[in-house]
């Protein structure tokens, strides 16, 4: 699989970046049941509602594409 | 299935004419093109590059070129959803045809804008739209079992705008029983701000009858009492059209179906023949 560069998510920016002591201009790419990044305009709680189980929403982060 | 004239054909062939200014500059022509409304405006940034080097002396190259950004009534336009979907979402209500697009080269709006870079990153977040409609629908089995061609020959068909290429391959995404159906719900407020709305909802009720878009309602806002619409495409769906037909018939290329909800009923009752099965392909027409 090619590598293929994700347009910036603000939900990637944002919380979860200053939980991971990301740099501001560090790229963080955040995976939905190791598969998909959601859309922009998603929040937490929508995501939580279609993917997440057992009271979690499992995310998988990388600072490059993984699953592409 | 795919006949020319279904109805998922004429949501493909539904096309919107734009017209795009440069406000910054009026002695620049304007740019008229007609745009598919399943399609996505980032798709078309080398073009208005284009089109400013040629009119503005912008050069292709420089910052505001590469910063280009898309605004309709005083609003930055989310590119990363589909060209019909924004139109529907104007408020109070679209605009006049051609619709005025400004093209805007400074001050890119990083909070309210997804940035497309190059490097083919549009069709990045389409196949990401494919992936999660696909993990809703089959748990992402179809989808990771195509391969990376199959991948590629939905973006170009998307791109180019080749129904049977694109097809050929989607078919595969939308046959056969889904889990879930992949939908979004979207409420343009009046001060600018969008709400949408997603959760998981089945092709059937419990008791195995077709699952509507009333009950699509009652299970995403419980406590709405409003009379409301649903509309796609532009076109206002009978509140008794099964979510699974309106799934299969009037989904975006993207998988998912973009539901513009509006306040008032839907006057399904209309005239005495029509009803959810019927929503027939020449009233579709007539709308897009």
């Amino acid at each position: 699989m090619g590598r293929r560069p994700f347009p910036t998510s603000r939900l990637g920016q944002r919380f979860v970046k200053k939980a991971l002591k990301c740099q501001p201009d560090e790229s963080l790419f955040l995976y939905v049941n190791q598969a998909f990044l959601p859309a922009p305009d998603r929040d937490f709680g929508g995501l939580y509602d279609c993917f997440g189980a057992d009271g979690k929403l499992t995310l998988h982060y990388c600072k490059t594409q993984a699953w592409g | 299935q795919t006949t020319p004239d279904s109805i998922q054909r004429q949501v493909w062939d539904g096309k919107l004419p734009v017209c795009f200014v440069l406000p910054e500059d009026p002695d620049v022509p304007p740019l008229y093109s007609l745009v598919p409304r399943v399609g996505y405006f980032p798709a078309l940034l080398d073009r208005l590059r284009a089109h400013l080097s040629r009119h503005a002396g912008i050069d292709e190259d420089s910052p505001g070129a590469q910063q280009l950004w898309l605004r309709s009534a005083g609003r930055p336009l989310r590119w990363h959803l589909p060209v019909g979907l924004l139109y529907d979402l104007e408020r109070p209500k679209p605009p006049p045809l051609p619709w005025e697009v400004e093209i805007r080269t400074r001050d890119f709006p990083t909070d309210e804008l997804v940035s497309f870079g190059p490097n083919n990153s549009l069709e990045s977040y389409f196949l990401y739209c494919l992936k999660e409609a696909d993990a809703l629908k089959h748990r992402a089995r179809v989808i990771n079992e195509m391969g990376e061609r199959e991948h590629r020959q939905l973006w170009q068909g998307l791109l180019n705008d080749q129904f049977d290429q694109f097809s050929v391959v989607n078919r595969k995404l939308m046959e056969g029983e889904a889990k879930y159906l992949p939908f979004r719900i979207y409420q343009q407020g009046a001060d600018g701000g969008l709400s949408v709305l997603q959760c998981l909802a089945k092709p059937h009720r419990e008791d195995s009858t077709p699952l509507t878009l009333s009950d699509l309602l009652r299970i995403c806002l419980p406590n709405f009492t409003d009379p409301v619409t649903l509309a796609t495409h532009g076109v206002s769906l009978p509140m008794e059209t099964p979510l699974a037909w309106a799934y299969d018939k009037l989904a975006y290329p993207d998988n998912f179906l973009h539901l513009v909800l509006q306040p008032g009923r839907c006057n399904s009752a209309g005239d005495g023949e029509s009803s959810a099965m019927q929503l027939d392909s020449s009233r579709i027409l007539t709308v897009i």
